[in-house]
Formats: C-alpha cells, structure tokens, sequence
C-alpha cells in the first residue's frame, strides 16, 4: 500500500531536493547529485566591531553603532556555471546565527527590522531582498544580477550587518561589555543557492 | 478478502514503478554552513583623546584624534582615571606610538593639572 501510494505520487518527479528550491532552469539529467555548496566558500574572518567598557572600537575610535561585514565567495565559471551556461542571477539565502550567550543579532541591538547591506564583485544588483529576524540570527534573501555572471571566475558577496548601541551609551559597561561573558563571538553562517 | 487482494495488486504495481525509477532521480545540495568564530572581541581600549566641541567622538589612540582634526580644532587629551574615578594627573603617562603629525592649525592639549581639561573651552582659553 505504502509503495503503491509513493510511486503514484512519484510520477512525474525526476529530481529529488534534499532542500526547498527551484530546479526548473538547471540542467538535469540522470542519477546526478549536483552539489552547489561545492562552489561556496565562507568568509571566516569577518570584519567586526570590538567591544570596549566605553563603546564600541572601531578605526580607533569609540562609537556606539557598528558594522558587522561577512563575506562568501560563489565559483562561477569553473562552478556553478556549469548548472547553468547563461547564468546571470543567482538566489541566495543566508541566515547568520549567534551561538553564544550574548544574543548580538537581535532586535535590542539591530532594531525592529534588521539592516542588512548587500555588495558583490563583480558589482550588480540586488533585488528581492528581504532580511528578517529568526531563532538566534537573522534571515537574508536576495538575488544578485551581474552582467556576464557567467563568465566570472567568482563573485565575492558582502553582507554588512548594522548594529545601534547608542540607546547602552550612559551605561555600556554594565549592558553591554559585562554581559559578554564569552571569550569568542561565535556564528554559523548558512548559505543557499539557487539558480 | 477483496481488500488483500487489492493490496496484492497496489503492491505488485509499484514494484515496476519503483524500479523503472532508478537511474533518474537527481540529488540537489544547495546548503553551505560554516562556524565562523570572532576571537576576543572584548578590548581593553579606553577613550585618551577627543575634538574640543566633539566631546560625544571620543578616540584610543591620540595619534587618531591628531590624523582627524583639521586646522583650528582642539585636540583633547583625556587623563586617565584612577579608581576613584577622578584623574590621577599627578602620576601621568601619555603614550604616542605611531608617527603623527600635529597638522597646520591643530591644538593638542595635554593637560598637566586636575582642573585644566575643564577650563578648556575654546581657543582663547587656552592663553589664560
């Protein structure tokens, strides 16, 4: 009963997704596994803020906002490319989660909807952005357009996160710097790509 | 009865399909997941310096408040605290580690007793 119900409902359905996307425009064909994460690679040194008992450090200087850049970079010409030969855009979706105790990507200090920037080498646009907050992190989707994608040997993709200490000013020691009991900042960031 | 009979049949017609499948399902991994760790982000930085009518930018290193002032601005330089938070000017070490420059214009202001950072409010107060 069960195999009979799972190969009616099968028919039709060539391709298997480990996750959610679309694979109307990649080119399938049989027994494949096509490994996009292959062609990802992470940033591990992002650019971030230090906290000091006064302020933020930055450049030297005390400030109370601050940015939080992490980068990955998408092989195209010998990688992803070859999903697609006139590749032009790609979908991403990249959620940033904070693993220690201090919750950094959160609302008391991003504000009610957080601010993501998105840049990318080659330069193209960016449309269908949408950046929320999730369990621990925050979720950013957008799809990046760059002419000639396809015949880019990479496109590095910058993602800088907006932080807003300003409202901890007359207190930061207390709120802010005694409350980071972690030696590290930890994150995992997670990236999916569609083509 | 009927119903075994019927599963019998359900059974037997998806073992072809089920079979006829292998060789044409495509596997698609689209997820890349990294731990990214940020060493040390607490610092031990203290603000040393500041813009005379600035007070709000405050800078660690006085060589940074010298490269950002520009011709009549007064460079600060804050004395540091003791514990009980009032300046020990007594006992004082002012570091410069870098190469700066003292621009065209700019004041650095280093002061040498309790009172004289507050005294400080605009150019001509600094000639009293």
């Amino acid at each position: 009963m069960v195999f009979s119900f799972a190969s009616i409902i099968s028919t039709g359905f060539s391709t298997w997704s480990i996750v959610e996307v679309a694979t109307a425009s990649v080119n399938a064909g049989g027994d494949a596994i096509y490994n996009y994460s292959d062609y990802i690679n992470i940033d591990k040194n992002p650019d971030i803020f230090r906290i000091a008992r006064s302020g933020l450090v930055k450049d030297e200087t005390i400030v109370y906002k601050g940015n939080a850049i992490f980068k990955f970079e998408a092989i195209i010409k010998n990688g992803l490319a070859k999903y697609k030969s006139d590749l032009s855009s790609i979908s991403f979706v990249v959620e940033l989660k904070s693993k220690g105790t201090f919750g950094l990507l959160s609302s008391s200090y991003m504000g009610a909807s957080p601010i993501v920037a998105c840049s990318g080498n080659p330069s193209g646009t960016f449309s269908n952005q949408s950046n929320e907050f999730i369990t621990g992190g925050v979720k950013s989707s957008f799809t990046y357009s760059a002419a000639n994608l396809y015949s880019a040997d990479k496109a590095i993709i910058s993602l800088n996160y907006s932080f807003d200490f300003s409202s901890y000013k007359s207190n930061f020691e207390q709120s802010i710097y005694n409350s980071i009991t972690d030696n590290d900042f930890s994150f995992v960031l997670n990236v999916k790509v569609s083509l | 009865m009927k119903k075994k009979s019927y599963v019998k049949i359900c059974f037997a017609l998806s073992v072809p399909f089920l079979l006829s499948s292998i060789g044409y399902g495509s596997w698609l991994i689209n997820s890349k997941e990294e731990s990214v760790v940020v060493s040390g982000p607490k610092v031990q930085d203290v603000p040393v310096a500041y813009i005379l009518g600035s007070p709000d930018i405050k800078y660690t290193k006085i060589e940074r408040a010298l490269d950002v002032a520009k011709s009549g601005d007064i460079v600060i330089v804050i004395p540091p605290v003791i514990a009980n938070n009032k300046p020990n000017i007594d006992k004082v070490t002012y570091k410069i580690e870098r190469d700066c420059t003292i621009k065209e214009g700019v004041t650095l202001f280093i002061p040498t007793d309790k009172n004289s950072e507050q005294q400080v409010t605009n150019a001509s107060s600094l000639s009293t």
